[in-house]
């Protein structure tokens, strides 16, 4: 009996200390010994890609030291290699930690990339174990990836997290941009109904001089990271620019609104601004024939932020024509944005999904989809509603001229 | 006051000679210092002088009153009794006003009684002797418990004294049912150990397990529960306590009443109770002294402390060295510039920490208290900010071995304590090597080794494995006191019903 337990106790150690083999010290690294990466571009060149990576200097951005550390919060490496791995490895010649990405914050494309297709280096982004999909993509609009990671940037010392917060930032409260992950294009690059678009970035203002820490020393920075409109992707490739009023009439219609601010037109010649707090969009496909008919309705719930005309909203008929307003002016928005995706050949909204999903007879009979999208009637049907007025009825104009 | 009752017959007895007899009993001793002789004489009706003598033990005993029976003009009927032995009965009958007097001819009892500060009274021309209860313990008072203090509830706790220990219990329990047995352990310690339970409520099963424990311990001496504790512990190879000590009669008495047998050693303010369970070791008398929504939410925070004491360092060090991506992205650039210049790995930063957190534990322990203040002061240096200013470790790593220093105290029973210590070290190497893979499977072969436990036949998890629905109004939470209608299941064969439905009086437990 207490042989045999002993042999049992043998095996059950002997079971652990294989266990053991499955994990070891091999993939232990202290915290000084890593680079974190926070940002990296990655821009096509003749022969590859030419990749730089954002490396955090850990004691210029820590709170014991505070942010008047006199040497740069980050620092840059650029690299050239046949793939972006490679070029990466190459990068320990100029880095003195091991580049660790976990902590990726965002991943510029460069505008000759894209263009020419960001399926291959996204393989490695998804394949490397290391990366997790929590980190944004965007492209660099008239400026190179390793221009875009080099300039310093305002409130936030590290730019790749700023880059990161802002884009975070401006899509909840603006919707003139689009957060994408890693996961989600690849969604988008794999389905057939949909077409990608990542946002764009630019630098503007002086860019030498924002590569400098002078960028921040006046309180106006001479160059600032502004994201503006969206790149709109057919496959993988990049064909063209959307404008901000094109990327939040891409949010409307794809429903990602969070919040966003519409300006209208108010009695003759008077504004008004309605702060949009909710919107919903479901999408009807009919068909016409060997055509698909979409149906777009959006219902936009806002809140009257400011008036600049004469409106009374102690009377009823007001709401009535501001609605009837609002209802023209997201027409137009809408049909301006399907209007421009229509002519770059990209269906950025998804629509194809919905005809796929909705009319599946008629969606295996389509072949090229981003061709007959070009054709394709769009319906959009916005309604709004406003839930609040604020603490004044009148507007301030007009109780000034009473 | 019972007696210690004659362990080995030995047959040496008595003579009729006064002489013959001190001599003896003083060579026996080695003419020890601390035993006196007092003689006397008493003057009897014919004329006639009687000589005696008292035997004492110098600072266990006080002969004066003794004495003062003895010595004064003994009354007529008595004078006239020339027959040593008839006056020595008449002495133990209607003089000697003592508690307890004995009469004893045997050796080994005299030396017995003598020894634990009895007075003997020897008389010229009888082969007996008196043993007179004259005890007189110089010992500490009743006092409140220094380790297992309360901020409400009763103040007095187990001193070195077991009659006084047993009293505070039997003034607690007033029952008869209250059933003590004494048996004397330890050949040349001859030390009263006493075996306390409630009648008719403790599991008998229990109560066979510990008489049979406790008749085979065969040792020299025991001079504290523990050695008594480590002989009837079911385990003899785990870090975790299957014994419960505790030196307050408060919580003695609760557990008597949930079926538990109490063993009270004489020498020491820690009395056992077993069977114990993991859980009993996280709750404090005080849980029932105070209002139950606050207790239970205390437990709950003891056994959150025993999870931080246990796994903080080893998870601390488990994702800065393998799992950097699980920290938040700005507490990692703090972290890691706090490791910039830190020359060691996070394991032995860690380790570093620890044994010289331990070392100054041990150190307050047992360093005289006037000099402690000034220690206190150079070791939270040590610990703290100069350790972080030289570069020997970080500051984070400072706050988790602060954290986990703290956590520890907060365990009422401070064994468990000890047991968390023990395992950190262990787990603080798993998670060095492999991570938190390796801290992971150290909690489970934890979890398999508890689960394995047992103490005196009751599973140690109890009540959460096996699960037992009804004990768990007393385990992690603590329900109301009217709602424990029924004493805990590991009360087996005993009567359970604790409250009748509609009770005047509700018992006070623990």
């Amino acid at each position: 009996m207490r042989t045999l337990s002993l042999c049992r106790a043998g095996a059950a150690v002997c079971a652990f200390a294989l266990v053991l083999l499955l994990s070891g010290c091999w993939s232990r690294h202290e915290l000084n010994e890593l680079a974190i990466v926070v940002g990296l571009g990655i821009d096509k060149t003749d022969e590859g890609y030419k990749v730089t990576a954002q490396i955090v200097n850990p004691s210029q951005v820590s709170t014991r030291n505070g942010i008047n550390a006199t040497l740069a919060p980050v620092v840059t490496f650029t690299e050239d290699g046949r793939t972006v791995p490679e070029a990466l490895r190459r990068m320990t010649n100029q880095s003195s930690k091991r580049l660790y990405f976990a902590h990726l914050r965002i991943v510029v494309f460069g505008e000759r990339l894209a263009r020419d297709g960001i399926a291959k280096p996204l393989d490695y982004l998804s394949r490397d174990a290391e990366m997790r999909n929590d980190f944004y993509l965007v492209v660099a609009r008239e400026s190179t990836p390793a221009e875009v990671l080099g300039i310093y940037s305002a409130m936030d010392p590290i730019p790749a997290n700023n880059l990161y917060t802002k884009l975070y930032n401006s899509d909840t409260l603006w919707a003139a941009t689009g957060q994408i992950t890693l996961d989600r294009l690849t969604i988008d690059l794999s389905a057939s109904g949909k077409s990608p678009a990542l946002t764009g970035i630019e630098i503007a203002g002086n860019k030498v001089r924002g590569r400098t820490r002078f960028n921040n020393q006046g309180i106006a920075p001479s160059a600032v990271m502004e994201y503006r409109g969206m790149a709109v992707f057919v496959g993988d490739k990049m064909v063209g620019w959307l404008d901000a009023d094109g990327t939040k009439a891409l949010n409307y219609l794809q429903n990602s609104i969070h919040q966003t601010l519409g300006v209208q037109k108010c009695g003759e010649n008077g504004k008004l601004s309605l702060a949009v707090m909710h919107s919903e969009t479901r999408v009807r496909v009919a068909r016409a024939g060997d055509m698909p008919v979409i149906h777009v309705h959006v219902r936009v719930e806002s809140d009257l932020s400011d008036l600049e005309c004469g409106m009374d909203f102690g009377k009823a008929e007001a709401l009535e024509s501001l609605r009837k307003e609002a209802r023209k002016t997201l027409t137009q928005l809408f049909e301006h944005g399907i209007e421009e995706a229509q002519g770059m050949g990209a269906d950025i909204f998804g629509f194809g999904l919905e005809v796929h999903r909705q009319q599946p007879a008629l969606w295996h009979r389509i072949r090229d989809w981003n061709e007959v999208f070009r054709h394709v009637r769009v319906q959009v049907y916005p309604d709004l509603y406003v839930r609040k007025i604020g603490t004044i009825d009148k507007s301030v104009e007009r109780m000034v001229k009473e | 006051m019972a007696g210690p009752n004659p362990s080995s017959p030995n047959e040496e007895i008595l003579e009729a000679s006064l002489e013959a007899n001190a001599n003896r009993i003083m060579t026996a001793l080695g003419k020890s210092s601390d035993v006196k002789q007092r003689a006397f004489k008493i003057r009897l009706a014919d004329g006639s002088a009687r000589s005696g003598s008292v035997l004492y033990t110098e600072g266990m005993s006080d002969i004066q009153t003794t004495m003062g029976k003895l010595l004064a003009d003994p009354q007529l009927p008595l004078a006239q009794l020339t027959d040593p032995h008839a006056y020595l009965a008449a002495l133990k009958e209607s003089i000697l006003t003592d508690a307890n007097v004995v009469e004893v001819n045997r050796l080994a009892q005299i030396y017995s009684y003598l020894l634990t500060g009895h007075g003997i009274v020897l008389l010229d021309g009888a082969n007996a002797a008196l043993a007179v209860d004259s005890v007189k313990l110089q010992a500490r008072q009743v006092e409140e418990p220094n380790v297992q203090s309360v901020v409400r509830g009763p103040r007095e706790g187990f001193t070195e004294v077991l009659d006084w220990n047993t009293a505070m219990i039997r003034r607690r329990l007033k029952s008869p049912n209250l059933w003590m047995e004494t048996r004397i352990i330890g050949k040349e310690s001859q030390t009263r150990v006493v075996i306390a339970y409630m009648n008719g409520i403790v599991t008998s099963s229990v109560l066979d397990e510990v008489r049979r424990r406790m008749d085979r311990i065969e040792i020299d001496a025991i001079l504290e529960s523990n050695y008594i504790e480590q002989f009837i512990q079911d385990k003899q190879l785990t870090t975790f306590p299957t014994v419960f000590n505790t030196e307050r009669p408060d919580v003695v008495s609760a557990h008597l009443l949930e079926g538990k047998v109490a063993i009270l050693v004489d020498g020491t303010p820690f009395a056992l109770v077993v069977p114990a369970l993991f859980i009993q070791f996280f709750q404090s008398s005080e849980d029932y002294y105070q209002r139950t929504d606050f207790a239970s939410l205390i437990r709950i925070l003891r056994v959150i402390a025993f999870v931080l004491a246990t796994l903080t360092p080893s998870l601390y060090i488990a994702v800065t060295t393998f799992h950097q991506e699980l920290i938040p992205t700005t507490l990692l650039y703090n972290l890691a510039s706090q490791r910039e210049g830190v020359p060691f790995p996070a394991f032995m930063e860690g380790l570093l920490m620890e044994v010289t957190f331990e070392i100054l534990r041990e150190a307050s322990v047992r360093m005289p208290k006037t000099i402690g203040q000034s220690i206190s002061v150079v070791g939270t240096l040590v610990i703290g900010q100069a350790a972080v200013e030289a570069g020997l470790v970080t500051a984070g790593m400072v706050i988790v071995v602060s954290i986990t220093a703290i956590s520890n105290f907060v365990m009422p029973a401070f064994n468990m304590g000890i047991s968390a210590r023990i395992l950190r070290f262990m787990l603080m190497g798993l998670g060095a090597s492999f991570g938190l893979f390796g801290v992971f499977l150290g909690i489970i072969l934890l979890v398999v080794h508890l689960c394995n436990l047992q103490s005196f036949g009751v599973p140690y998890m109890a009540p959460f494995a096996p699960l037992r629905l009804n004990d768990q109004k007393d385990a992690l939470f603590r329900m109301p006191i009217p709602w424990m209608r029924l004493r805990p299941s590991t009360t087996k064969g005993g009567n359970r019903v604790r409250l009748r439905q509609r009770s005047g009086s509700r018992q006070q437990r623990r």
